[in-house]
C-alpha cells in the first residue's frame, strides 16, 4: 500500500464513520431507536442511553467533520499530488 | 538545526525536492522547534517536518499515548456499566488517535513495504470496534491501535528509514 492508496484509505474510512453515524442520527430520529455496542436503545424502553448514544454521535461527527475540513487539506491532500 | 535535519535537508536537496525552512527557530506551544517542508516539484508531495521527531500528525506521541490510556479506560467502564456515551467518546479518541497514526506515518521516508498495510489493517480494527458491542469491541480498538504503533517503530527504525 502506497501513499496515496492509504491517504485515500483514510478519507474513505472518515468519510464511512460519518455516513454511518449521520444514518444512525437519522434512524434515531425517525425509528426512535439507535445503535450502539452491539445493539440497538429504544427511545421508549431506555430514554437516558438513547440520548446518551446520540450525543455521542454527534460529538462523533462534529469531531470527524473538523478533523475533515481543517487538519485534512494541511495534513493529507498533499499525497493525492 | 540538527546534524540530522541538514543532513536530511541535503539529501532531500540532491534528490531534487524544494526545501523551505526557516532562518531561525521557532516558539511553539511554550517550546522552541525547527520546522521545514520538504516538496517534490514534479508531483506536489512532500513532507511537513518538525526536527525532534514530531513530523506529520497533530497529536505528539504524549498526547496519543495519555489519549489511548484515556479512551481504553472509558471504553471499558462504559462497556461495563452500560453507559453507551462513554463508549461512544472512547471510539471518537480511537478514530483520532488512528487519523493521527495515519498522518505521522505518510510524513515518515521508509523503505521498508508491508507496513501501509498494517497501518491500515489497525485502522480497520479500530472500525470493527465501532460497529461492534461490549468490553471486546474496546480490547479490539485499542489493540489495533497498539498494533499500528508498532508498525510506526517499524517504519523509524534505522532499519527501514531512509
Amino acid at each position: 500500500m502506497d501513499k496515496t492508496e492509504l491517504a485515500l484509505f483514510t478519507v474513505i474510512f472518515v468519510d464511512t464513520i460519518i455516513v454511518f453515524a449521520l444514518v444512525m442520527l437519522f434512524i434515531g430520529y425517525s425509528k426512535k431507536k439507535i445503535f450502539s455496542m452491539g445493539r440497538w436503545y429504544y427511545k421508549s424502553a431506555e430514554k437516558n442511553q438513547f440520548w446518551q448514544v446520540t450525543i455521542g454521535y454527534v460529538l462523533l461527527i462534529i469531531v470527524l467533520f473538523y478533523i475533515r475540513l481543517f487538519v485534512f487539506p494541511e495534513k493529507l491532500f498533499q499525497y493525492f499530488g | 538545526m540538527g546534524l540530522d535535519v541538514e543532513s536530511e535537508i541535503t539529501n532531500s536537496i540532491n534528490a531534487g525536492n524544494i526545501v523551505t525552512a526557516h532562518e531561525t527557530p521557532v516558539s511553539f506551544v511554550g517550546g522552541t522547534n525547527v520546522g521545514y517542508l520538504l516538496i517534490d516539484p514534479l508531483t506536489g508531495a512532500g513532507a511537513y517536518k518538525i526536527a525532534g521527531g514530531a513530523n506529520g500528525g497533530f497529536l505528539s506521541s504524549d498526547a496519543a499515548s495519555i489519549l489511548g490510556f484515556l479512551g481504553f479506560a472509558l471504553g471499558v467502564i462504559g462497556a461495563g456499566f452500560s453507559v453507551p456515551l462513554l463508549v461512544v467518546i472512547s471510539a471518537v479518541i480511537a478514530i483520532i488517535i488512528a487519523i493521527s497514526l495515519i498522518l505521522d506515518y505518510l510524513a515518515i521516508n521508509h523503505r521498508c513495504t508491508g507496513l501501509g498495510y498494517l497501518i491500515g489493517l489497525s485502522v480497520l480494527a479500530t472500525l470493527a470496534g465501532v460497529f461492534s458491542g461490549g468490553i471486546l469491541a474496546v480490547v479490539i480498538m485499542y489493540t489495533g491501535l497498539i498494533a499500528g504503533g508498532g508498525a510506526m517503530s517499524a517504519a523509524n527504525s534505522s532499519i527501514c528509514k531512509n
